[in-house]
């Protein structure tokens, strides 16, 4: 039992760890400049910017609004007894806020780029890419990192805004629901520290999200079976290490 | 006794030739490898190429002539070996540092692939597009000539979900020609050229096969392998052995 633990632990170290090469493997091509590709690495990068935030807006914006009036609605209720305006802040652009736009970029892209990857490899369009004389974690894994950390972001933005502005329109104008001063008392409650944390999340999410798929992308083995348990594997992995990112994000910058 | 050779590398290579020492353009010495799927491996493997060489392979396995293209393309990392091209010592185990030489390779098999998220016309263009930084490059007239004669001028717009099996290697035949290869690697070309413009395309791989740019074939049709190759790899049990065809 002791040895089967130690064992686990061990590979589990290992993966961790790996994760942490791969990652570093990475950003060390945004440092690199090269002179040639940058044509090609910039549309890879619109490419998915446009996959991961703009084809997304539609499924993004309804959730803000249904999580930003049920919050609302809620908050309504108890409006004489806690600061709403802080409560909203704590709730959505600290802590629901990155942790939902996770969700939905791992539910959408993380996914896709797994199997988009985990396919390139077992049809061998990355030993072509190689033989082309090109790098493929500069075409393949840069562009993604650069493009699916940048929507997240964006996101994030457009997921607490329409949550807190959304989420209040919404309510004023098919309820009765008495919210008094929600507006200006968030306007009020809300702090740098909180959109920096909430940024702070959203980019580590980003990175920690497109590494992690790349990761079992590439980690298929030319056996076309591995692609659904790989994937089933990335998109847990994703949300786990990003629910532990925010609790260690949140302890850092308010405890 | 090279030094007293001018410096100048074409100069340099045209003199070695005309006092007739035959370069070799690549070299694989002490090569082993262990069997990718039902083979041998390779054991111990010597192998030279040099301008004009037209090797065909035959083996007792498959998997080991297709193991060797592999090693050739530097595709496969080898357990110990050494791999000079043009005399200079490859890095192996940097996948990064083979890209240039991998790019000087034309390398033709059925395993070859397109990628899929783009069209016919990106995939030619992949290459000039990205060393050229540019995303409005034409293809040239060379490549529209080739895209005629392999009858996918039709297609250049269509992904390569949308096309058959025998298209996918005629685009792939066109990217890998294109390239300017030192020297190329084809598996089983009969499959997808011999039955189609069979003239024309005879013609082109004529001059591409009995020029000087060294070809590396693995072929089951024995006509063809007569036809062209003026050097025999045997693989058996593992062991490479060059002779010469008479």
């Amino acid at each position: 039992m002791v040895g089967y633990i130690g064992r686990k632990s061990l590979v589990s170290i290992n993966h961790i760890l790996n994760l942490f090469a791969f990652t570093y493997k990475i950003s060390l091509l945004i440092l690199k400049k090269p002179v040639v590709g940058r044509a090609v690495v910039r549309r890879a990068v619109i490419e998915q910017i446009y996959f991961t935030g703009v084809q997304a807006l539609p499924i993004v914006i309804p959730i803000a609004l249904i999580i930003g009036s049920l919050f609302i609605i809620q908050f309504s209720k108890v409006s004489s007894q806690y600061d709403l305006g802080k409560i909203t802040i704590i709730l959505i652009v600290r802590e629901l806020g990155p942790i939902v736009t996770a969700l939905l970029v791992i539910l959408r892209s993380a996914t896709a780029v797994t199997i988009e990857i985990s396919y390139m490899n077992v049809l061998n369009e990355t030993e072509s890419i190689e033989m082309a004389g090109i790098d493929p974690m500069r075409i393949i894994c840069l562009p993604r990192l650069v493009g699916i950390t940048s929507a997240m972001l964006c996101l994030f933005i457009i997921f607490d805004l329409v949550a807190i502005v959304g989420g209040y329109c919404l309510i004023w104008m098919i309820t009765y629901v008495n919210m008094g001063n929600l507006l200006v008392q968030i306007g009020k409650a809300i702090t740098t520290s909180d959109i920096i944390v909430g940024l702070v999340k959203a980019l580590c999410f980003g990175i920690t999200i497109t590494v992690v798929s790349l990761y079992y992308g590439f980690d298929i083995k030319k056996n076309i079976t591995y692609i659904p348990m790989n994937t089933a594997k990335a998109s847990i992995e994703c949300f786990l290490y990003c629910l532990v990112i925010n609790i260690f994000i949140s302890a850092v910058f308010y405890l | 006794m090279f030094s007293v050779l001018p410096c100048d590398k074409h100069i340099h290579i045209s003199s070695i030739l005309l006092i007739g020492i035959k370069l070799n353009l690549i070299e694989l010495s002490n090569y082993n490898l262990q069997p990718a799927n039902t083979g041998n491996g390779l054991i111990n493997m010597y192998f030279a190429l040099s301008q004009g060489d037209t090797c065909s392979i035959e083996a007792d396995s498959s998997d080991d002539a297709q193991l060797f293209l592999r090693a050739v393309a530097t595709l496969v990392r080898p357990e110990t070996g050494t791999y000079l091209y043009k005399e200079e010592k490859l890095v192996l185990y940097n996948y990064r540092k083979l890209l240039p030489f991998k790019k000087k390779i034309g390398y033709i098999t059925p395993s070859s692939a397109l990628l899929s998220n783009r069209t016919l016309r990106e995939n030619l263009l992949l290459i000039d597009n990205y060393y050229n930084n540019s995303l409005s490059r034409k293809l040239n007239e060379t490549t529209e000539e080739l895209c005629d004669m392999f009858k996918i001028t039709n297609k250049l717009e269509m992904r390569p979900t949308n096309l058959n099996q025998l298209e996918k290697l005629r685009a792939i035949t066109i990217r890998e020609l294109i390239k300017s290869p030192d020297f190329l690697i084809i598996e089983r070309p009969e499959d997808y050229i011999w039955h189609t413009s069979f003239d024309e395309i005879d013609e082109r791989l004529k001059s591409l096969l009995v020029g000087d740019k060294p070809v590396i074939f693995y072929s089951y049709d024995n006509d063809f392998t007569k036809k062209f190759s003026n050097k025999k790899i045997l693989i058996t049990g593992g062991h490479v052995t060059t002779v010469n065809n008479t």
